[in-house]
Formats: C-alpha cells, structure tokens, sequence
C-alpha cells in the first residue's frame, strides 16, 4: 500500500472536455487576476438558482451544473472588462 | 424527487442522454462554443495562460483527490494529539500534512461519534475543501441533495445506505462563502493493528462527506 494519491479514488473526471476547460480558466483567470473565490460565488449562486429544473432526460446533471458555471463566469468576466481592460 | 445513490467511484459518469428535444435545452456544441469564445478572449487579452489553465486541470483530475483527506483522517485516527490540533484549527492541522490552497483556506473538521453524526453540503451552489477531497461528485452539487439534505436528512442518508439509530444526533453543515467542512468518520471496530496506510485505504470520499461510514475491513 503506497498511499499514493492515485490509488483507488483518483481526481476527478470530467464529463466533457469543455467542462474541464471552463473550470481551469475560471480557477485560473481568478488566481491570475488576484480576485477570492467569493467574486465568482456569487454569479454562481444566482446562475444555479435560475436553472430550468432538469429532469435528467434532455442533458445530463453535470451539463446542467456546469452551463449555469459557464454563465456565471461570462457575467463575472463581463463585471470585470473595465479592469481587464486597462490591463 | 431522490438524490443520486451512492457509487463512490461514480465520479459524473453519466453520458449525454439523447432524449426528446426539450426546448430549453443546449446542444453541447452550444456550450462547447461559448466556452473557447471566452476562453479565447481571456488569452488573446492576457488576462489567462494556456499553461495555467492546464495546470489547474491537471491538478484536479490527477493529483489532488480524497486521498488527501483520508491520510488526515488516518492521522487523527492514530494520533490523539494531532486529532485534538485538527478539531481546533483544521487549516493548520491539514497543512501539516502538506494539503492546502484553494477552497481550503478555512477548514473545519466536524467529528462524528456514537452521538453525533455530521454531513456537509452547500446548498446554494457547491462549495466543497478541494485540498483534501478535490472536486465534488455531481450528486453534491444536484438540487435534490442541496435541497433534501438540509430538510429530511434522516432519510437521504438513508438512500445512502446510512442508518442511524434515532437517538443519533445528525449535524447539516452548510457551507458558506468562507468556511469548508471535512467530517472525521469513526475508525470502525478491529482496526487497531493497521498502519496509517492500511486506515487511510479504508476511508472513502463519502465518508468524509458524511454519505457513508467506514466499514471495517473485510
């Protein structure tokens, strides 16, 4: 038993590439701009909440979650072209 | 409604059901475009590296994971003193073992007990202590346990496979925009002669959840 950290229950997988991508730019856009994870949270919460509610046969819980995290970055991204302008 | 089952390694395995057309409902290629769209704006701004973009991938698909979080459970397990400093201070504790960085920066670690069982959720979205779990299970993140964990708990932990005696106290903890909850699940009976390694092994990703218990070894 190594214990290593890919044993048994590695990282995790996702759905779709696009999925995968969505989240490492936001993480990375927010640790490149210095911003704290509440600057996100925020248009997160209000983008799940105005999800249609899903009933699993037209797309998946994963697509779902992540289309309202696609959102919720576009409104942040958005919120910020004036300081990501003047950069 | 009901939550998704348990299935510890079914980390979003689900594929895309071609069902009937709904009329709310995105092609993927949809999705798929927006997302180089802005993805593609950031870096031609420089607001975004392709490395760095990678690099978070990577460390969340391949390196960071609930392993991490079970060694700190074995460790607490093992290690009264280290147990104590982790139900004081969670961040320091957990970074004693080298696990830290985003999501993680306000640990508090809930310990269950024959009295008390905790469960963690965040029912506004899905804030989850990705430095010792790595990202949440999709069934973490769906509105029905959001929802259904904070009102009926009793029987959600159930349809985890959970049973609790009644007089078992269970503890909702709600994430909030600051603080990340890690539960420390009870060492089952007849582990004493088992290394850090071998106790680590036996903890799973729900248990930490607080979704499951962990079983003593077969």
């Amino acid at each position: 038993m190594t214990g290593a950290v890919l044993d048994l229950d590695p990282g995790t997988r996702f759905e779709a590439p696009w999925q995968a991508r969505i989240f490492g730019v936001t993480v990375a856009f927010l640790e490149a701009q210095g911003l704290p994870w509440d600057a996100f949270r925020g248009h997160l919460v209000r983008a799940i909440a105005a999800e249609p509610a899903a009933d699993g046969e037209a797309e998946s819980p994963a697509t779902a979650y992540y289309a309202a995290w696609l959102t919720a970055f576009e409104a942040l991204v958005a919120e910020h072209a004036g300081i990501a302008s003047r950069v | 409604m009901s939550t998704h089952p348990p299935h510890d390694h079914d980390d979003d395995g689900h594929a895309h059901e071609a069902g009937a057309e709904h009329p709310w409902s995105r092609p993927a290629s949809e999705l798929e475009l927006r997302v180089k769209a802005v993805e593609a704006a950031l870096l031609e701004k420089g607001l975004v590296s392709t490395d760095a973009i990678d690099a978070v991938i990577e460390l969340y698909s391949d390196e960071v994971g609930p392993r991490n979080g079970a060694r700190v459970v074995a460790r607490a397990w093992l290690d009264p003193a280290y147990r104590e400093r982790l139900l004081a201070h969670g961040t320091a504790a957990i970074r004693e073992l080298g696990y830290g960085g985003a999501q993680g920066d306000n640990m508090v670690v809930v310990e269950n007990s024959e009295q008390v069982h905790n469960v963690i959720v965040c029912t506004l979205c899905s804030c989850y202590p990705w430095p010792v779990l790595g990202l949440p299970p999709t069934w973490y993140k769906s509105p029905p346990y959001r929802a259904r964990v904070v009102s009926e708990p009793r029987a959600v932990l159930r349809e985890f496979g959970v049973e609790l005696a009644d007089d078992v106290e269970i503890r909702v903890w709600d994430s909030s925009a600051e603080v990340r909850y890690l539960v420390l699940p009870m060492r089952p009976p007849g582990t004493e002669a088992l290394s850090e390694d071998e106790l680590a092994a036996l903890v799973t990703r729900d248990a930490m959840i607080g979704t499951a218990t962990v079983a003593a070894p077969a």
